[in-house]
């Protein structure tokens, strides 16, 4: 299971990378005394944050499931090698990201609450456009937890929109176990709809 | 009598195709040709031995094991040489490397004895490979794992003909070991006369035949009849020529026929032995 791991990761070197170096360029500079503009520091992480949550949403569930499908590993451990080793990744850019909005606002829960949000929403997002591109593939079967899934997506963003959760500085402490919260339920509905779609193959 | 594979009653729906219900068995140290038109459901049905499929309906046992269970088992004694060969790592030898830790048969000397017999560099990176080098790149890998069933989908693709040759020996060698079976789906058909023992032909999603390959060739013939008109049909006649002054009948009941001809006063002017290409074009068109 580690090798299979070691190998989801390998994908996700040039994406570590380029999240290293914009953390590089970002932290030097200031220390060199060259300030950061807010919009640029939201839109190096508005960057790095859609194509890394793009390979989540759309690459792992796709492309990998047919090819690491040969290999004599049960569902589950293929499942949790791809989990762990996108969680390793997130783990690692989150200190990146976090680092970037830490700058930004000079306020640690401040910087972490505006990051979360970040993270939920863009994973809210491209992980929605995961699912309706991956129910388009003839081979899967439209299941409970995929609906399940779509609509909590749905819900999030009604949520988010209808309490002002956002703009509200005071909830600023709740958004991160919010935010961790949905990655989790999230998680485990996606499990329940790959397993029931365990034996289906994917587009190569 | 011990089975490398047995489908019972198997079937997959797609919205427009349907396979199956299959019965097929293949026993241990077999090869079966497995042929049919494009889009028959030959690689569904390859797919499904592989574990990349499910069936909707029906049982599958791939050496002893329910393939809906026991993955670790049964799927470390396959291999599965696809006309589309996916690989984990640009490198030839970490893929292979990779490959290997999974399958406690893996034989090294095996591996790099296919390479040198193929010809396959393996310092290249795939992605300037070739089709034809990818494809021997998996057969490396696959014919390294030393599988108990072998399944090969439309393995010659992209293959030259000297390479074609070597792989067919290979195949040869393979079989050798009387614990190894082999089902090879293919448009190739004369490359795999001689290898294979049974001959199975999928039509639309169903098996419309699945005889041993020295039933198959005793049961066709082409016969020359002294009659000038055309008789009438009957189930073991798939095909009469007028040939001005005879007919030539083909049937996929010699004896039968034979008889029947005995019957009826028609003189046998002559009769032909058919080729497994030849009777496959005749039973799918």
């Amino acid at each position: 299971m580690l090798n299979v791991i070691k190998y989801y990761m390998t994908y996700r070197y040039g994406l570590i990378l380029i999240a290293g170096i914009l953390a590089f360029i970002l932290v030097y500079s200031n220390l060199l005394g060259y300030e950061i503009s807010k919009s640029f520091g939201l839109l190096t992480s508005g960057l790095v944050m859609p194509y890394l949550l793009m390979f989540d949403g759309m690459w792992r569930k796709e492309k990998i499931d047919s090819i690491t499908r040969n290999l004599p590993l049960s569902f589950s451990k293929l499942y949790f090698a791809k989990i762990i080793s996108f969680y390793i990744y997130l783990a690692f850019a989150t200190v990146v990201i976090f680092i970037v909005m830490y700058h930004e606002r000079n306020d640690i829960q401040e910087g972490a609450a505006a990051l979360s949000w970040v993270y939920g929403m863009i994973y809210v997002v491209i992980s929605f456009i995961g699912k309706v591109v991956w129910l388009r593939d003839k081979h899967t079967v439209v299941n409970l937890p995929n609906l399940a899934y779509m609509i909590l997506c749905i819900a999030y963003f009604v949520l988010l929109f209808k309490t002002n959760l956002l703009s509200n500085e005071e909830n600023s402490a709740t958004a991160i176990p919010i935010n961790l919260l949905v990655l989790l339920v999230f998680t485990a509905f996606d499990f329940g709809a790959a397993y029931l779609n365990r034996n289906r193959l994917t587009r190569a | 009598m011990d089975f490398s594979f047995k489908i019972s009653g198997t079937s997959l729906d797609f919205s427009k195709f349907k396979l199956g219900p299959i019965d097929l068995e293949l026993e241990k140290g077999m090869a079966m040709a497995y042929l049919g038109r494009n889009g028959a459901g030959k690689t569904t049905t390859l797919n499904i031995l592989a574990g990349l499929m499910s069936q909707d309906r029906g049982e599958i046992e791939v050496l002893g094991y329910n393939t809906k269970k026991d993955h670790e088992k049964w799927k470390s004694q396959i291999g599965f040489i696809d006309s589309n060969p996916k690989f984990y790592y640009v490198k030839p030898m970490k893929h292979l490397k990779f490959l290997s830790s999974f399958y406690p048969t893996w034989s090294w000397d095996l591996c790099h004895r296919v390479a040198k017999v193929l010809r396959l560099d393996l310092d290249d990176k795939i992605h300037q490979m070739s089709k034809g080098q990818k494809m021997k790149l998996s057969i490396a890998g696959e014919l390294a794992k030393q599988p108990k069933l072998l399944l090969l989908d439309e393995p010659m693709d992209g293959l030259d003909p000297i390479v074609r040759d070597d792989f067919a020996e290979l195949l040869f060698e393979y079989m050798e070991n009387e614990e190894h079976s082999l089902i090879y789906s293919t448009h190739i058909i004369p490359e795999i006369e001689r290898m294979v023992d049974k001959v199975t032909l999928l039509d639309n999603g169903k098996i419309v035949a699945n005889e041993y390959k020295e039933d198959m060739i005793e049961n066709w013939r082409r016969i020359d009849v002294n009659i000038t008109n055309r008789m009438d049909d009957k189930p073991f006649i798939q095909k009469q020529e007028d040939k001005t002054d005879f007919f030539t009948i083909t049937t996929n009941n010699f004896e039968e026929c034979k008889r029947h001809l005995a019957n009826l006063n028609i003189g046998i002017r002559d009769t032909h032995y058919m080729t497994i290409q030849e009777i496959v074009l005749i039973r799918l068109r």
